[in-house]
């Protein structure tokens, strides 16, 4: 990261890549707790402690520049995230004013900034979705995210052609005219889904019936409509995020009894 | 009116425990703020009303979560399934006792309550919460095995990486806030033992049955 003025991104891939690279950096400052705790055993000696309050000084304000950079920009100028980006700048500056020594004793700093990196990665996966939104763009992903997979399967999924999803593979892709809502939303949730399975999980996802959808498969909302259920698919392929035991058992033999 | 006869106990210690996720995100819930953590609703929680951490105190506790969610039935979908599952050290206090489903009836709770549905619960931990305690055992609803427990912890907590054992608890400067994780499986499938004992959706529950037929 530089300190030097950035200007704010002006393209999509520009944000993405600000904010991707400023993700990285800030996840390179996340040492594992094991070197951490070795400084806290051991005070560094003064010196020590000069370059670790210099280098810290110096990552602090390459953070800033980039955050300022990206808060800059008029995609975000207005976002929630933005200004939750903001506010974990702040209580970071008053985080490292508390920690004399530079040796987060109580790994306040490194809270902040791991609070930093989801607010960072919330963005992209925003600006990813914002461009899966667009049909083109959605149908050249799942071409290419389910690239082992048989090309009639994906065709049957986004509703078109072998012929078409070949092109898609191969980057050609014009304007989407049948089906764009359909195509966009299976984008969306392939992009979901594939953080939990391999494609060809994700394909047999599709066909699989879920008791949170009143037993029925993802492919029959699909072809009955996909704006009337794109809630519903979204909520379940989102929902696999992180360990839940959604709904409820019966309650067994004296429950009948009773 | 409280929903108990009797409080429940307040236990205190260190737990093992297990969790899987997408590969994508870190193991627990935290963020800088209401855009950049939302939840859906779990059996401790309403979506929009805070977070809650889902643990297992099994790695197969942790699996058969996922083949209920996902309805994974067969070896056809639980092979292509590629979730991380990671090994916590939580450290906590004043956590309510309802580990078993007798704890809930000297509670004056239903035992049902443990693996019913999820909304049924939201009171009792909107109680819980009050009374404060820092989270709940509770029997697993999924994995449907003697003695399968579930550790929820109410609200945000981060993790602390580790790539080697897993520390002392001592090591730990703020256990309030902080839990040591270690990454066991960063691209794995449930086991087969666990979606055999996984207890699906509308399915009865063999170890409620069980513990009724035992009264």
């Amino acid at each position: 990261m530089s300190t030097a003025v950035l200007e704010p991104p002006s393209t999509t891939d520009e944000l993405r890549d600000r904010a991707e690279e400023l993700a990285g950096e800030v996840a390179e400052q996340l040492q594992p707790a094991e070197d951490r705790a070795g400084e806290r055993i051991e005070p560094t000696a003064d010196l020590a402690r000069e370059q670790r309050l210099a280098r810290r000084d110096e990552f602090f304000a390459a953070l800033r520049t980039a955050v300022m950079s990206i808060a800059s920009s008029p995609a975000w100028r207005a976002h929630d995230l933005t200004t939750e980006l903001l506010l974990l700048l702040e209580r970071l500056r008053d985080e490292l004013a508390a920690d004399a020594d530079a040796t987060d004793p109580e790994w306040r700093v490194r809270e902040t900034l791991q609070r930093t990196l989801v607010v960072l990665h919330a963005m992209v996966r925003q600006l990813e979705h914002n461009e899966l939104d667009r049909p083109e763009q959605a149908a050249r992903f799942v071409a290419q995210a389910l690239a082992d997979v048989e090309v009639g399967s994906v065709a049957a999924l986004l509703g078109t052609t072998n012929r078409m999803i070949g092109s898609y593979r191969r980057g050609e892709v014009g304007q989407i005219r049948k089906n764009p809502a359909r195509v966009t939303l299976v984008a969306q949730l392939v992009h979901e889904l594939l953080g939990s399975m391999t494609p060809r999980g994700a394909l047999l996802w599709f066909d699989a019936r879920h008791p949170q959808l009143a037993d029925r498969t993802p492919r029959e909302l699909l072809d009955e409509d996909p704006a009337t259920h794109r809630q519903a698919l979204m909520a379940l392929a989102r929902g696999g995020r992180a360990q839940t035991d959604r709904g409820g058992a019966r309650h067994g033999a004296l429950d009948r009894a009773a | 009116m409280a929903l108990w006869t009797a409080p429940p106990d307040r236990a205190g210690g260190v737990w093992i425990a297990y969790r899987h996720t997408d590969r994508r995100f870190p193991p627990l819930w935290y963020g800088g703020g209401a855009a950049s953590l939302h939840q859906e609703s779990g059996r401790w929680h309403e979506e929009g009303s805070g977070v809650a951490q889902y643990l297992a105190l099994s790695s197969n506790g942790a699996w058969a979560e996922r083949c209920r969610y996902a309805h994974i039935r067969d070896d056809v979908r639980r092979l292509e399934d590629r979730r991380r599952l990671w090994q916590l050290q939580a450290i906590e206090h004043d956590v309510a006792d309802l580990s078993t489903f007798d704890a809930y009836v000297d509670c004056g709770l239903a035992p049902e309550l443990a693996v019913g549905p999820h909304e049924d619960c939201w009171p009792l931990a909107d109680e819980l919460r009050a009374a404060g305690y820092r989270g709940v055992l509770s029997p697993a609803a999924a994995y449907d095995r003697p003695g399968a427990v579930n550790l929820t912890l109410f609200g945000e907590r981060i993790e602390s990486q580790h790539y080697g054992a897993m520390p002392e608890p001592a090591d730990n400067p703020r256990p309030d806030t902080y839990v040591a994780t270690i990454l066991v499986a960063d691209s794995g499938s449930p086991t087969e033992y666990a979606m055999r004992h996984t207890c699906y959706e509308g399915e009865y529950h063999q170890e409620l049955d069980r513990w009724r037929a035992r009264r």
